[in-house]
Parts: C-alpha cells; sequence; structure tokens
C-alpha cells in the first residue's frame, strides 16, 4: 500500500481535487499544468516497523506518515480554509480496507507566500499491518 | 551460533500437538520452563541441598487482535472449553520447545488511537519437551 497514492485517491472520490489537475503527489511546485489552488500529497516517512514473530515475511505494524498541502487562490483565504477542512474531514478516521487506520490533525495555517496564496497542511498518521 | 532477533522466531499454537497454526500478530511472548526444587538438606549436610522435582512451565502471549486468526482462534476456543492446547515457540524458527497446557486467561484491550491486542496465559498440565 502506497498512502499517498490511496490519500489522493480519497481526495478525489470526495470531489476535493483531480488527480494531475488540481490534485498532485509530491511537494508544493507550481509549474506547468499546477494552478494556484491545487493540493499536493507528500509521504514524509514514518517510525520503524513494530514486527510481528513469524519469520521474516511475517507482519509488521507499520506507522507512516504523510502531508496533506492544500494552496489556495490568490486572497482566498475563506475559500482555502474550508477546503482544508474538507481535506480533514475525508481522510480522519476514513481510512479504505486494508488500512488499520487514518488519523489526521486538524489543518495547520502555514503561510501567505509571495504570490498571495494561503498554504495549509494536514498531517496524517497511517497504520498497516501487512 | 548466531543471536536471534524476536521476529526471526515461530509462535504457534495446536490442538492435538501435531497440527500448529500460527498465532497472527503476536508481538511478544514470554515463557517459563521450570522445574520444581525439593530442599533435602539435613544436619551432615554444610550447605542447602536439594534435588530436582518436577516440571512446571507457562507461557504468556500478547500482540494484536486478529478475530479471525487460526492460532488466536484456538487460544480463544480452549480458554472456553477449559480443553488443552500445544504452544510451540522456535526461537530460530527451527528449534525450541513444546507447552501442552490450560490457557489461564484470554485478555483483550484497546483504546480509539492504537490497535486492539490480546494477552494470553498458559499453564502447563504435562512436562515441557525441548526440541533438539
Amino acid at each position: 500500500m502506497t498512502p499517498h497514492v490511496d490519500i489522493s485517491a480519497a481526495l478525489a472520490t470526495a470531489s476535493l481535487g483531480v488527480l494531475g489537475t488540481t490534485l498532485f503527489y509530491g511537494p508544493v511546485r507550481d509549474g506547468l499544468g499546477v494552478g494556484n489552488v491545487a493540493i499536493f500529497v507528500l509521504d514524509v516517512g514514518g517510525f520503524a516497523p513494530v514486527a510481528d514473530i513469524g519469520g521474516a515475511d511475517a507482519f509488521d505494524l507499520r506507522e507512516r506518515s504523510s502531508q496533506i498541502r492544500v494552496r489556495s487562490e490568490r486572497d482566498a483565504y475563506t475559500a482555502g480554509h474550508t477546503t482544508a477542512q474538507a481535506v480533514w474531514e475525508a481522510i480522519h478516521k476514513r481510512q479504505p480496507a486494508g488500512y488499520v487506520s487514518w488519523e489526521a490533525g486538524e489543518p495547520i495555517y502555514i503561510e501567505r507566500d509571495e504570490s498571495g496564496r494561503h498554504h495549509w497542511s494536514i498531517n496524517t498518521l497511517v497504520r498497516t499491518h501487512d | 551460533m548466531a543471536v536471534n532477533v524476536g521476529f526471526e522466531g515461530t509462535l504457534e499454537a495446536s490442538t492435538d500437538g501435531s497440527t500448529y497454526s500460527a498465532i497472527g500478530g503476536a508481538n511478544s511472548v514470554s515463557a517459563n520452563l521450570g522445574r520444581a526444587m525439593l530442599e533435602i538438606t539435613d544436619f551432615d549436610d554444610t550447605a542447602v541441598n536439594r534435588i530436582a522435582g518436577l516440571k512446571d512451565s507457562s507461557v504468556s502471549v500478547s500482540g494484536h487482535y486478529i478475530g479471525d486468526d487460526a492460532g488466536q482462534v484456538i487460544l480463544k476456543a480452549a480458554a472456553a472449553s477449559g480443553n488443552d492446547v500445544y504452544i510451540r515457540w522456535r526461537p530460530d524458527g527451527t528449534l525450541g520447545f513444546v507447552l501442552q497446557g490450560k490457557v489461564e486467561n484470554y485478555n483483550m484491550s484497546g483504546d480509539p488511537g492504537s490497535t486492539t491486542t490480546f494477552e494470553s496465559s498458559l499453564q502447563a498440565t504435562t512436562a515441557w519437551t525441548v526440541e533438539a
């Protein structure tokens, strides 16, 4: 299982973005095909797994973190805030089959960038037992 | 001979001592392979003297609760029925020991922020054996 892929799929299902258009894997960026209003989903590591007994092929409890970044249109704080809250609601405790749990921290306001766009971060903890 | 890290081992349960099922989700096991000590000190001795008594053993297992895991099902069923079960722990994945006994308890606990866990303890009803 790849958290950033499944988290992005959940956001797309919740109509919060379209993959490749307003929803992207990886870090925050600008460039061709990336508009101001965008969501970025990035896996950012995790703890060492807690192993089960049962040989090298036995299951581990894995805890991985992903960061979801929400970027608003220029000077559109309210709309961006609404999106950030909707992202949280679409992720927290909404784990699909195969995951133990998805937990998401409340949206954190990051900055108003030099282009006047507002940024939020929603940090997630994803657990799997596989 | 190399030392073994815990995950390399195998931990299994059986109802008949021949067909074993892995206890899935287990991430901690503790075994006590013991023997009673009988003191036979008399007035002629210059120190405490003992002879070996009967073997005794116990095992406790804990980990993530998995409702349909075959090994955990064996433990739960034995806790309910009182029937003997067999536990086989092979720390290196090849050789270890076997305990036949009864499930003293099967405890579960959970909270919203972590996995539901189980813990089970067994007490021997026959002598433990070592695989060699």
